[in-house]
C-alpha cells in the first residue's frame, strides 16, 4: 500500500500513523479558537475587491484614465452577497478571456460561498500611505511601533507555551516577546525533530527498550531538566532568566511534534490543491495553509501569519492586482477546506487585510499609487449573513461612521485600525484578556460584529 | 494631530515653521537640579530650548533628546550647530556666547559621563571575567576557541591582555564573514546569492551595459561542459550578489576608513566579476590570487581563482547610454543595493531616500509625521510634496535625497537624466538634490551635476550620524538587540536612564571610530569590552529597565555551525539546507528578513535533534583522533573507567574524567567550573548513571528488547571522515574505525554531550 493511500485510510478511520508507543506526557490544552491572519503584502485595492466604486468619473483632473474614474469597470448589481458588493473583472486585466473568466469565478465563488460567514469592512483610514507604518497599524491596532501582532495576542492569551504557538511567514509578526514566533517551512524537517532521539523504526541514538521501562535518553532529558532549574536560581542577570524561564516554559510542555506530520500528511493526502478551484494557482498560499491547519489541528498552534505579496502595483494594476486578488481569494478558499477537513473550520477567525489601499484613480503608467483608505475582510464561524460595515465615500475617501450601524454620519467616528483591532480582540474573547491592561486601545468601541 | 518628533531635522522651511512651532511653546514641568555647571547656558537652555528638547533633554513629542544626540560628540560640534540652526524659525537668536555656554551645558547636563567611564561601565552591571569574554568573542568572531597564547595573555595581563587578545580575534577571514553578516542584516543584498535565487544578481544587471554578465555560458558552452559552467555561474553570481558588503570587507581588511562604503569611487571585484562588468582594476598591475585546490573542478576544467580575492576596480567602458562608465560612490551606485530597494515613477526614489536616512544617517524618516489631516488624505492641494506643509515638513528632509539618485532607474542603471534623456525627471515637483539643507553644488566647473550620489555619499561621510548609524548597526549584528527607543513623553526615570546611558556608550563607540581614521574594526572592538557585550550580573536596583543588558543571543544557525565546527569538529549537515535554517530561526534576506531570537518549541525540538545527532557522530569519532588533536575528549581514553574490573574505584581514572568533563563545559558552554562544584558533579552524575545502567545491560541482555549490543548504531560509529559541513567524508581506514562500545563508556559521553549541547549556554552565547 502506497504511504499516502495508507494514510488516507488510517485518517479516514480515526487512527494516526506513527502514533507513539508510549503515553505522552500532559501538554498544554489544545486552544479552543484559533486566528489566521492572510496579510496581502503591499497593499491592496479595495475598490477592486469588497468596496468597488465603478466608472464613477471622479478624478478627472487628476487622471486621463478611465474618465479619472476609481475603477476601470461599471459596478455590477450581481456581485452582491446581502450587503456585500464586489467588484466585476474589467477587460484589462487580460486579452486572455479565459484568464478573465478565471478570475471572475474565483471572486464570485468566494464570496458566494462565505458570504455568509463574511464580515467586509470598509472605508477603514490608516491614516497613512507607508508600507511599514501601514502594516504595523492595520494588524496591531498601533499606528507607534511596540504593539504585538494581533496574531501574537492572540497566541499569546490563549496558548503561549504550545511548541509552535504562533507561526508566523512574514508580514508584520511583531511579538513585543509574548511568544515565540515559529517558521514552519519545511513538513519533513517537523517530522524529523519530532522524536529528538528516533534513529530510525523506534531505535534511538542512545538505547531505549521498546516499553520505555529503559531509556538513556530520558536520563539526559531528567537532568537536563534539574540543570534548567539550577540555572533559574543561580542567574542574576534579568535577560538570561527571561530567556531561561522561557525555556523552561517550551521544555515543560510536550511537544508533540510528531502529531503535526501525521495531520498534515492526511490533509494533502485528502485536500488536494488543485481540487479548491484552480490547478496550479495559488500555490504558496496553499502551502503556507497546509502546514499552519495541520500544526494547528495537532495541538500546537493557536495563530499563524500567511503572507502572499505582489498587491503594490504601481504600475499596470488591472493586469497585477485582479489575478493577485483571484489568488488570494482562491489561496483562502483551500485554506478554509483544510480548516474544513481538519475539523476546527467552526473554531477559526480567518481575518484578510494590507497595509493600506489605492489612489482611487490610475496613474500615468496605468497604475495605482498608495492610499491610506483600505478595507479588511472577515470570516468567522458565527453566521453573518453578508455584512458590511461601514464605508468609504463614493471618491474613496474616509468619512465619520455611527459606531453602532457603521453608517455614515456626520456626527459620527473615523473608522481606523485601531477600532478594528479592538473589535477583532472582543469578537475573539480577548477583550478580558490580561494583555489589554499591557496593550490597552484607546479608543471608542464600534460594533463591527453585530 | 500628530507633530514630528524629528522637528530638529526641519531646518529650512519658513512656511511650515509657525505651525510646527506652535507645538513648542508648551509649558514645562519639573525642577531642573543647579549644581553648579554653566548657569548662563542653563537659562539660555531653559529659555529657548527646553519647551520642544524637555527639560531634562530627554525630548517631547516636538524635539529630539539631547543625550547621546549626533551632534553631542564634541563641545566644538555642538557649538557649531546650536549657532548655525537653533532655534528654529529664529536662528539668530542663539549665536557667539550663547551658542556656547548652551552647548557647555547641554553636555554637562545631559551627556555628563565621560567617554572613558562610559565605556567601561553602566552603573550596577559588573562584567564577566575577560576569559569569558575572549572565549564568546573567539567563536562568534572567528570561529575558533581562544588559543593558549591568547588565554595566557589574559590570565597575566587581565584586562589589558583581553584587548591585545581581541585584536587577534577581529583579524581573521571568520571575523570578515561574521563583520558583512552584519552588515546584511540591515542590507539585505544576500537575497541575490545563488543559494535564494539562480543569477539572482547577475539577472540585476542590464544587459545592453554589461554584455558579458554572462560570460561563462560563451566560455564553456554546449552540453559537454554544463558543470563547470554552473559552477562558474554561482561563483560569479556570488560575487556579484555580495559586492557592496565586500566593500566593508575591504576597508577593514585593509585599515581603511569605513566611509567608503558611501565615497569608494570604485567597486568590489574577483577574477569572476571582473569579466561580469569588463571593469578596469584600480591597481592596474595587480592580480588574482590563485589557490592550491581548484575552486571549479568538473568537466576536465580547473578554475583556482579565489573567490574571496576582491580587488578595487571601476566600470570605466562606455555603456548603452553613458560614455566613460559609472561614477562610483560606494553602495550607493552598486546595482544590488539599487536594486534591493528599487523605486517607481511615482515613488521617485523616496524609498531609496528613506533607507539612506535610516542605514547611513540613523534617522527614521517616518517620526518625522508632520501634521496629518484627520481622513489621512491631505488637503486636496496639487504637488501636496512641495505646498502642502503637512506633508513637506517630511519630504523636505528626505526629496533632496530623492533626487539624488535621479541618475539611476528603478533597476539601477545609469542614464543621466536630462530633456532628451531616456531617463527623464521633472524637478518640478520636488527638492533639489542635496542633503541637511545644503544644496548640490550642480552647474560649472566642479559642479556636480552627473555625479550627485558621489557629492551625497561624501556629505554623509562627513555627518555626524554616519558614525552612529555604522555603530548601530554593529550593535545590531554584534550584541544582537535593537537599541532601545528613545524615550517618550510617558517614559519612566528608569527608562530615561538607560536610554541614556546607552546612548553615552555608543556615542563612545562612535568616537572611537572616528578617532581611529573610521577602522571599523575599533568600533567593534569597543563594542566588545562594552557593559553591553560583557555583562554578567546586574543590581537590578540601580538599573531597574535591564532587559537589554547582555549580549546572551539565541545563536543563529549560522552561527551555531560555526560553533559546531569550533568546539566539535564539524557541523550539522542539516543546516545544509535553507528551509532548515529558516525553521531554526535563519533568514533568507528576501521573503523572510528577520531572524528569530527567542526560541519557541519547535527551536528547541531541533536544538534537542542537533545535540543527540551531532553527539552521536562526534563521540566515536573524536576518540580515533590522537589524543592531541581531539576537540572534545582530550583528557580520557575509552577505557578510562571509574572502577576496575573488581570494581574498586580508581582515582586517577576519575579525576581525569573530571578533567574532561571541566573541559567540556568550557569549551561548549563557556563555564569555569570547579572539579567539585555542583555543576560538574551533575554531569559526572550523568557519565556515570549511563554508564552502570549500560554496562549493567550489557551483562543482562536478554532482559531487554531490543536486546542492548556492543556495537555502536550505525549512525554513531566512526567509519568515515566528517567534513566541516557535516557530511560524510572519505571512510576511514579499517584499523582507525571505531564501531564497538563494550565498556559502554563511548555512550556514557554520548549522553553527557547531547546534555551540554541541549544545554541553554549552547544555544545562547
Amino acid at each position: 500500500m502506497k504511504r499516502r493511500h495508507f494514510l488516507q485510510v488510517m485518517a479516514a478511520a480515526g487512527l494516526t500513523a506513527q502514533a507513539p508507543l508510549w503515553s505522552p506526557k500532559v501538554h498544554a490544552a489544545a486552544p479552543n479558537r484559533f486566528l489566521v491572519v492572510v496579510n496581502a503584502s503591499g497593499g491592496w485595492d479595495p475598490t477592486s475587491l469588497c468596496d468597488p466604486k465603478g466608472l464613477n468619473q471622479a478624478y478627472q483632473s487628476e487622471s486621463d484614465r478611465f474618465d479619472g474614474s476609481t475603477n476601470s469597470v461599471a459596478l455590477d448589481s450581481n456581485k452582491a452577497f446581502g450587503n456585500i458588493r464586489w467588484s466585476a473583472i474589467p477587460e484589462g486585466v487580460s486579452n486572455d478571456e479565459l484568464v478573465r473568466i478565471r478570475i471572475n469565478d474565483q471572486f464570485d465563488n468566494f464570496f458566494n460561498t462565505y458570504g455568509n460567514h463574511l464580515t467586509v469592512i470598509n472605508g477603514i483610514d490608516t491614516g497613512t500611505n507607508n508600507h511599514d507604518t501601514g502594516n504595523r497599524f492595520v494588524w496591531s491596532g498601533k499606528e507607534e511601533m511596540g504593539y504585538p501582532s494581533l496574531a501574537a495576542y492572540h497566541a499569546a492569551a490563549v496558548g503561549p507555551n504550545l511548541p509552535m504557538a504562533y507561526i508566523s511567514n512574514g508580514g508584520y509578526d511583531f511579538t513585543d516577546s509574548l511568544v515565540a514566533r515559529a517558521r514552519a517551512s519545511s513538513a519533513g524537517f517537523v517530522s524529523e525533530v519530532a522524536d529528538t532521539n528516533r534513529y530510525y523504526d523506534d531505535i534511538g541514538f542512545m538505547y531505549r527498550s521498546a516499553d520505555r521501562s529503559t531509556d538513556i535518553y530520558q536520563q539526559v532529558l531528567d537532568a537536563q531538566a534539574a540543570r534548567l532549574q539550577r540555572q533559574m536560581a543561580n542567574e542574576s542577570l534579568p535577560l538570561r532568566r527571561k530567556q531561561l524561564a522561557q525555556l523552561l516554559g517550551v521544555r515543560s510542555e510536550n511537544s508533540n511534534l510528531g502529531e503535526l506530520t501525521v495531520k498534515l500528511d492526511a490533509l494533502q493526502a485528502n485536500v488536494l490543491r488543485d481540487d479548491h478551484w484552480n490547478v496550479n494557482r495559488a500555490n504558496n498560499l496553499k502551502s503556507q495553509a497546509e502546514v499552519v491547519v495541520a500544526a494547528m489541528a495537532a495541538g500546537l498552534t493557536a495563530s499563524a501569519n500567511l503572507n502572499v505579496g505582489g498587491f503594490d502595483t504601481h504600475g499596470n494594476h488591472d493586469a497585477s492586482a485582479y489575478p493577485e486578488l483571484g489568488d488570494l481569494l482562491e489561496g483562502v478558499h483551500f485554506l478554509m477546506a483544510a480548516l474544513e477537513f481538519a475539523g476546527i473550520a467552526d473554531k477559526t477567525t480567518v481575518v484578510l487585510g494590507s497595509d493600506f489601499g489605492r489612489t482611487p484613480y490610475y496613474n500615468s503608467g496605468n497604475g495605482k499609487d498608495h492610499w491610506p483608505v483600505t478595507s479588511m475582510m472577515v470570516i468567522q464561524p458565527e453566521v453573518t449573513g453578508g455584512r458590511a460595515f461601514g464605508s468609504s465615500t463614493s471618491e474613496f475617501m474616509s468619512q465619520p461612521l455611527n459606531t453602532t450601524t457603521g453608517a455614515a454620519d456626520a456626527a459620527g467616528t473615523v473608522l481606523t485600525p485601531a477600532h478594528v483591532n479592538l473589535a477583532l480582540r472582543e469578537h475573539l474573547g480577548l477583550g478580558s484578556s490580561a494583555l489589554a491592561g499591557t496593550y490597552p486601545l484607546n479608543t471608542s468601541p464600534f460594533r463591527i460584529f453585530g | 494631530m500628530q507633530i514630528s518628533r524629528a522637528l530638529f531635522l526641519v531646518l529650512s522651511l519658513a512656511a511650515s515653521v509657525t505651525t510646527l512651532l506652535s507645538g513648542c511653546e508648551g509649558q514645562y514641568s519639573g525642577d531642573l537640579i543647579d549644581d553648579g555647571f554653566n548657569a548662563a547656558g542653563q537659562a539660555h537652555y531653559v529659555q529657548q530650548c527646553s519647551s520642544c528638547h524637555g527639560i531634562d533633554g530627554n525630548g517631547t513629542s516636538v524635539g529630539p533628546s539631547l543625550v547621546g544626540c549626533a551632534t553631542c560628540s564634541s563641545f566644538s560640534v555642538l557649538a557649531d550647530e546650536i549657532s548655525r540652526t537653533m532655534p528654529i524659525g529664529n536662528v539668530e537668536a542663539c549665536i557667539d556666547d550663547c551658542a556656547t555656554d548652551t552647548a557647555e551645558y547641554i553636555l554637562y547636563a545631559f551627556n555628563g559621563q565621560t567617554l572613558a567611564d562610559a565605556l567601561a561601565t553602566i552603573e550596577g552591571v559588573k562584567n564577566e571575567a575577560a576569559a569569558l569574554t575572549l572565549r564568546k568573542a573567539s567563536l562568534q568572531l572567528a570561529g575558533r576557541l581562544p588559543t593558549a597564547t591568547e588565554m595566557s595573555l589574559v590570565s597575566t595581563e587581565a584586562e589589558a591582555g583581553l584587548s591585545q587578545a581581541l585584536d587577534n580575534v577581529i583579524e581573521g577571514e571568520q571575523f570578515y564573514e561574521t563583520l558583512m553578516a552584519a552588515f546584511n542584516e540591515q542590507l539585505l543584498t544576500d537575497k541575490y546569492l545563488s543559494q535564494n535565487l539562480n543569477e539572482g544578481g547577475i539577472n540585476l544587471l542590464d544587459s545592453d551595459d554589461y554584455p558579458a554578465r554572462k560570460w561563462y555560458n560563451d566560455v564553456y558552452a554546449g552540453d559537454e561542459l554544463s558543470s563547470i559552467r554552473s559552477c562558474v555561474r554561482t561563483v560569479t553570481n556570488d560575487a556579484v550578489a555580495r559586492e557592496p558588503l565586500e566593500l566593508v570587507r575591504y576597508a577593514a581588511m585593509n585599515d581603511l576608513p569605513h566611509t567608503l562604503f558611501v565615497t569608494a569611487d570604485f567597486m568590489m571585484v574577483n577574477w569572476y566579476s571582473q569579466k561580469v562588468y569588463e571593469a578596469q582594476l584600480v591597481d592596474a598591475n595587480s592580480e588574482f590570487r590563485q589557490l592550491a585546490e581548484p575552486v571549479c573542478d568538473e568537466n576536465g576544467v580547473q578554475l583556482y581563482y579565489d573567490p574571496t580575492d576582491f580587488k578595487p576596480a571601476r566600470v570605466t567602458k562606455n555603456l548603452e547610454y553613458e560614455l566613460g562608465g559609472i561614477p562610483h560612490a560606494g553602495v550607493l551606485t552598486s546595482a544590488m543595493f539599487l536594486n534591493r530597494y528599487p523605486t517607481t515613477n511615482t515613488n521617485r526614489n523616496r524609498h531609496r531616500a528613506r533607507k539612506v536616512f535610516d542605514y547611513f544617517l540613523d534617522t527614521d524618516i517616518l517620526a518625522i509625521e508632520g501634521e496629518r489631516p484627520e481622513d489621512g488624505i491631505g488637503s486636496g492641494v496639487s504637488n501636496p510634496t512641495l505646498l502642502d506643509p503637512a506633508c513637506y515638513s517630511c519630504h523636505q528632509v528626505m526629496d533632496p535625497v530623492s533626487s539624488a539618485f535621479q541618475h539611476w532607474t528603478d533597476r539601477g542603471q545609469f542614464i543621466v537624466t536630462g530633456a532628451s534623456s531616456d531617463n527623464r525627471w521633472d524637478g518640478s515637483d520636488i527638492e533639489a538634490p542635496g542633503l541637511g539643507g545644503e544644496a548640490t553644488p550642480i552647474s560649472g566647473q566642479g559642479g556636480y551635476f552627473r555625479n550627485l550620489l558621489q557629492w551625497l555619499g561624501t556629505e554623509i561621510s562627513k555627518d555626524p550620524r554616519f558614525a552612529r548609524a555604522t555603530v548601530r548597526t554593529l550593535y545590531r549584528g554584534f550584541i544582537g538587540n535593537d537599541l532601545l527607543p528613545a524615550p517618550g513623553d510617558d517614559a519612566t526615570d528608569a527608562e530615561k536612564l538607560a536610554y541614556n546611558s546607552q546612548r553615552a556608550i555608543l556615542n563612545g563607540v562612535s568616537d572611537v571610530l572616528v578617532a581611529n581614521n573610521w577602522d571599523i574594526k575599533a568600533a567593534v572592538k569597543a563594542l566588545l569590552l562594552s557593559p553591553y557585550y560583557r555583562a554578567a550580573g546586574l543590581d537590578a536596583e540601580a538599573l531597574q529597565v535591564n532587559d537589554h543588558i547582555g549580549a546572551t543571543r539565541f545563536l543563529s544557525p549560522e552561527q551555531m555551525q560555526i560553533k559546531l565546527q569550533a568546539t566539535v569538529g564539524f557541523g550539522w549537515d542539516e543546516f545544509r539546507y535553507e528551509d532548515n535554517r529558516i525553521m531554526f530561526g535563519g533568514m533568507d534576506s528576501d521573503s523572510i528578513t528577520e531572524r528569530i531570537r527567542e526560541p519557541g518549541g519547535l527551536i528547541i525540538a531541533i536544538q534537542n535533534r542537533m545535540a543527540t545527532e551531532m553527539a552521536c557522530r562526534a563521540t566515536a569519532y573524536d576518540f580515533v583522533q590522537p589524543n592531541s588533536q581531539r576537540h572534545l575528549f582530550p583528557h580520557v581514553e575509552i577505557a578510562t573507567l571509574p572502577k576496575d574490573i573488581e570494581g574498586v574505584a580508581r582515582t586517577e581514572a576519575i579525576e581525569r574524567i573530571k578533567q574532561n568533563i571541566q573541559y567540556l563545559h568550557w569549551i561548549l558552554l563557556g563555564e569555569q567550573v570547579a572539579l567539585d562544584s555542583e555543576e560538574l558533579l551533575a554531569t559526572y552524575n550523568l557519565f556515570i548513571a549511563v554508564l552502570n545502567k549500560g554496562q549493567d545491560m550489557l551483562a543482562n541482555r536478554e532482559q531487554y528488547t531490543p536486546q542492548p549490543s556492543d556495537w555502536l548504531e550505525y549512525e554513531c560509529r566512526a567509519r568515515w571522515e566528517r567534513q566541516a559541513n557535516g557530511r560524510t567524508g572519505e571512510g576511514l581506514p579499517d584499523e582507525d574505525r571505531i564501531e564497538k562500545d563494550e565498556y559502554y563508556s563511548i555512550r556514557a559521553w554520548m549522553a553527557v554531550l547531547t546534555y551540554l549541547m541541549s544545554d541553554y549556554r549552547f544555544i545562547f552565547e
